[in-house]
Formats: structure tokens, sequence, C-alpha cells
């Protein structure tokens, strides 16, 4: 930063203080301005944008404790030096405590007040890059993928964010392919802990063995094949948060290991004896019926509790159809990125179809449709006969269920009847209010 | 400015006066010409400091001598041993108006003998040259350079000014072209 660009403030009562500590920033070329007392520093301040403030302590009417005090309410950005004629441990514990950078006694060290200004300066701007990545890492962080203007995903985003900022442990329910580590890091993104890492462990892909030493980590010759010290994910996850994918999938000795882990925090490596403690947060998912594997004796009770503190459900994507447009062109839009190629949308049959698939696989199914029909499709336009929906079993029933009849029903009656409710609860033989519940259950929207 | 006026005040030694004018005319390419001028530096000294107070010197100077002077384009500077201050630092070598056309430059901390080191005359007359032409840098505008060489690089210690060289870096070099 070019030195012109830093603007010194000096506020002292004494007009020889403010002349002679104006010019001596002046012939290290910064800009400077004096204010003869607070009240003039204050509008000062509101005027223009300062990098460091030098304040006289003794001031008639407000003194510099007092300025600093009233800086600091609206501006944390300026650096302020309180300058005082005799340093007394009081004075300097104050300014301190009230937020000043520092403070300088009377007469100041010319070497001295030169570095503290170059220090200020520079914890500045060290300040702004941290603040300026912070910004980045939250940016990244927040920019998750998750896609849904339905009233059950809104419900899912609504549930994230009241339990994000909190510690509590998750637990995330939902069918393969709904988006639940999507969600657990969105519930990262939204803690105190989004500075350090989510660490995901997929219990679901590793035998007992090799999952209770990814999880704890091993010490050096702990098992053959074991040539280094390696740490476990529970201990790279201190401070952050410990997604744990399948959990339902875990066997009884690692949930045991588990079970005493979350509650102490406190594990020992694979052939370690030394006890390390991580911070962590967990966040658990699970396809499974939990409460069934309780029952049957295959899951611990007293781990399942500990896990199913705050429980959020992922709908399917049958359950949302409303999303499933939005979705789509989402994913269109990814794919075109990707592959530079410029499709612009989907036909209407081609859109028909995505809407009455019923998408076992859910959004994960949605998004490969997707990225295959770019890929054969020519055109600008993804047809029908792009999309690979012939090839799911599920697909033979599109449409069969009662559900779906009900749905496209109710739909036609709406479309007949202008989406005016009333008249359209009147010709279903139902209440309007049983008319709102089945639209929002559908996720029906007016087309525009 | 076509000429630097130096007026040596309270007596310092002639090989400190007369080592001046060669570096000077090669900093600035100007006419240096001593002179004297009877002052009584007492009326600027500060009993409770024991210091001398330089920005009241140069006021003095600034409406004594050189609004005085018939030849428009004078700089004007002063040569003093005693010790300076301005009144919210502890010292200062010198002082400057910037842009203006007085300055006053002190060697008292510049002897070697004053940080308990033998005397030394030739490190003694580098300091000193470097602190004026630092200083006549002031009166023509210039401000201080992050260039460590440089003679405009800020100096708070006696280390700093041996640090640096006597001579201007090549961007303070030409805005002293343009500002002469």
């Amino acid at each position: 930063m070019n030195k012109s660009e830093i603007g010194i403030l000096v506020v002292d009562d004494e007009l020889i203080v403010r002349e002679s500590l104006s010019k001596w920033f002046r012939e290290d070329g910064y800009r400077v301005e004096a204010a003869e007392n607070s009240a003039a520093a204050l509008r000062k301040l509101q005027a223009g944008p300062w990098n460091i403030m030098l304040v006289d302590i003794k001031m008639p009417g407000m003194d510099g404790i007092e300025l600093l005090q009233r800086v600091r309410q609206t501006n944390k950005e300026v650096a302020v030096i309180v300058i005082t004629a005799f340093a007394t441990v009081d004075t300097a514990v104050k300014a301190l405590k009230e937020g000043a950078f520092d403070y300088i006694t009377k007469p100041i060290d010319p070497d001295y007040l030169d570095h503290m200004v170059d220090k200020a300066l520079q914890q500045q701007l060290l300040l702004r890059e941290n603040q300026k990545l912070k910004d980045t890492v939250s940016e990244l962080s927040e920019s998750g993928e998750i896609i849904g203007e339905s009233p059950e995903m809104k419900k899912v985003m609504d549930l994230v964010h009241t339990v994000a900022p909190t510690d509590t442990t998750v637990m995330i329910r939902g069918e393969s392919g709904t988006g639940k580590e999507l969600v657990a890091r969105a519930i990262h993104a939204g803690s105190t802990r989004k500075y350090f890492p989510i660490v995901t462990v997929n219990c679901g892909a590793m035998t007992e063995s090799l999952l209770e030493s990814e999880l704890f980590g091993h010490e050096r010759g702990a098992f053959t094949g074991a040539q280094y010290r390696r740490k476990g994910k529970v201990e790279l996850a201190d401070g952050g948060t410990l997604f744990l994918d399948e959990i339902g999938n875990i066997d009884t000795k690692t949930q045991m290991d588990l079970l005493r882990v979350i509650e102490t925090k406190q594990f020992t490596r694979v052939g370690g004896t030394e006890i390390l403690r991580s911070d962590f947060r967990v966040v658990c998912a699970t396809n499974k019926d939990l409460e069934g594997a309780v029952r049957e004796g295959t899951f611990r009770e007293d781990l399942y509790y500990r896990l199913n503190v705050f429980t959020i459900d992922l709908p399917p994507l049958r359950g949302r159809r409303g999303d499933i447009a939005n979705l789509a062109h989402y994913f269109l839009e990814k794919f075109s990125r990707q592959m530079n190629k410029k499709v612009q949308g989907f036909s209407p049959e081609a859109m028909q179809a995505l809407k009455a698939h019923d998408w076992p696989g859910n959004v994960r199914e949605l998004e490969n449709a997707v990225e295959r029909a770019m890929v054969v499709a020519q055109g600008d336009v993804i047809e029908r006969s792009h999309l690979p929906l012939h090839a799911v079993v599920s697909g033979q029933r599109d449409g069969k269920r009662l559900e779906d009849v009900e749905q496209r029903h109710i739909e036609q009656v709406l479309r007949d009847n202008g989406w005016n409710v009333s008249r359209s609860a009147a010709v279903l033989d139902i209440d309007r209010v049983t008319l709102y519940h089945k639209i929002e259950k559908f996720g029906l929207k007016r087309e525009q | 400015m076509k000429a630097i006026h130096l007026l040596p005040l309270g007596g310092p030694g002639p090989d400190l006066v007369d080592a001046l004018p060669g570096p000077l005319r090669q900093a600035f390419r100007i006419r240096v010409e001593t002179h004297a001028f009877g002052l009584d530096p007492e009326q600027f000294f500060d009993a409770g400091r024991g210091q001398y107070n330089s920005t009241r010197l140069l006021m003095h100077l600034k409406s004594h001598y050189a609004a005085l002077q018939q030849e428009p384009g004078i700089c004007t500077l002063a040569i003093v041993p005693f010790d300076l201050f301005i009144p919210i630092l502890t010292y200062v070598f010198g002082e400057a108006e910037v842009g203006g056309n007085v300055a006053v430059v002190s060697y008292h901390r510049l002897a070697p003998e004053r940080y308990g080191l033998p005397p030394d005359n030739p490190l003694l007359l580098a300091r000193f040259a470097k602190e004026v032409i630092h200083e006549l840098g002031h009166v023509f505008s210039l401000i201080h350079c992050s260039v460590q060489s440089c003679v405009m690089h800020s100096s708070s210690y006696v280390e700093d000014i041996d640090l640096k060289e006597g001579s201007f870096c090549r961007a303070c070099a030409a805005e002293l072209a343009l500002r002469s």
C-alpha cells in the first residue's frame, strides 16, 4: 500500500503536539490530519477511512479513553495508539482493555514511534488478509449444492440452520443418493467449527480392523504393513466435524470404541498406549432402519441414543417432485460448464419424463441421468431419447402407483380450474385444507 | 531554488562547515555559500528537557533571516552543535520546513565519542553531510524514502545514518529534478 493512502489522525488538545506529529508523519509520506478534541476526531472519523489514530489521554471534555470507547463501538479496524504523559500501569491496562493497539509515553522516542506505526499497519494488514481468507473459506464452504424449493427441502434447510451453530450431534437419515453428505457439510459450514476440517469416514466401505485403524490411527508396527505412525480420522477432525457416513454398517466392537470416544473425546491409536484427545462434533448418516437394528441387537442401544440427538430426515426425490426441474437444470448447467457444451435445456417430453420417473437412486441418479444425456445429446436440447430412464427397473411402475395417479389427477384439476383452490377442492370433493396439504405433499407448483 | 545559505550557529568546527559545499553542490546543483548570522540560541533552550527547541529555532530563522533576503530562491540551513528536540519527540537530528526554505541540523548526536567510541572525524563528517542533504531534501519537498540506501530514508539512530548513502535513489533524484 502506498503511504499516501494510509491515513493517520492525530488527536491532541495541544497545538504544538498536533503540529509536530503531523509534520513527522507527513515527512514519511502519510496522509495526516489533526483534531483538537474528541468531538472533532469523531467527526473526522465519520468523514473518511483512517488506519491509525494517535490519541492523547488527557484532553478537556471527552478524554482519550472515552474517545477510544466511542471509536470501538463503531469502528473495529482503526488502530488506536494512546499517548500519555505519565506511563502508569493503570492507564496502560485501561487503554489496552478498551481496545487500544498500544500506548506510548511523551516525549516519544522517534524510532519507537516509527516502529509502533509500522507494527500497527502490519497487524492491520494481517487482520485484513485473515478476514479475506475467512470470507473466502466461508464462501467456499457455503457454496454447497443443496438445491430445493419444495416445502420438504425448505423444512430440511430450516433444521440445518437451527442445529448448525450448536454443537449437538446430528443424525441425517434418508435413502441413498438424497444428499446426506451435502447436508452434513452445510451443518459444518454453518457452525463455529467451519475453519477446521470436516472429516468423512465411510463406515460401510471398510472391514472391522480397517475401520478401527481408519478412525483411531495406528502406531508404527501395530500390524503387518503399518510401517509408519498414521493419524486417524478422529484425530484429524480435532476442532472440526467428524462425519460418520453409513453408521448403521459398523460392527459391534467398533460401535463400543466409537461410543467411548464420542463420550470422552479420548482415544488411543491402534497398537499405542498414549491417550490422545480430540475435540470434534459428530454428524452421522444412515439409510438403515437403526431402530430395527437396535431391536435385533446388531446396533448398540446406548450408541443409538448418543447419536440420535437431533434427526434430520431427507425426503426421497419422488417425495419432492417439485424440485426435479430445478435440480435437472442445475445439473445441466454444471455439466455444460464441465463438458464445454452449449445445451440450453430439456424438451417438454424429456422434462415430463424426468418429473414422472420414480428416482429410486434419488438426486444422485438424476445427476447421472443428466450427465449421460449431456454426453449423448448432439443439439442444444436434451430430448426424451437421451435420458437413460428406461433402464431403471422401477420405471416399470412409473405413474402406476396410487399416489402417482392421485398427484396427476390433482394437478390436472388444479390446472383445469386455473389453480383456484376452492373450485378445485369442490371438484375433488375434499375440503380446501386437505387440498393444500396434498399440494404441499406433492410439491405442486403453478407453471409460469 | 538558486542557492543554499549555510549559517553556522554556536561555533561548529570549521572542518564540518568546510566539508559541506562540495557534497551539497553535487546533490542539488546550486550555489552554496556560508554566511554569518548573530543569534542567541539560549532563547530556544528548554530547561526542563535540557535541549533546544528546533521548531522555534526554525521559525525564528524563517522570520529573522530567510524573510529578509533580497535574492529570491534562497534556502537557509542552520548548523548547530546542541541537542535538538521537537516537543513530542525525545530528540531530532534536524528539522526542515517541507517545501519551504529553512532547515536546521545538529551534529550533537553524530559524533562516535558520544556513544563511548574513539573519535572518528571522517565518520562524523559523512554522517553530518548525509543529515544536511536529508533535511535539505525535505526543503525541496522530498518525503522519506523506503529505499534503505537512499539519503532520504528515515534515520532515528546514527547506525541508520551509516547504513544509507549520501546520495538520492533514482526515484528521489527524479523527484528532485522536477522540484528544482
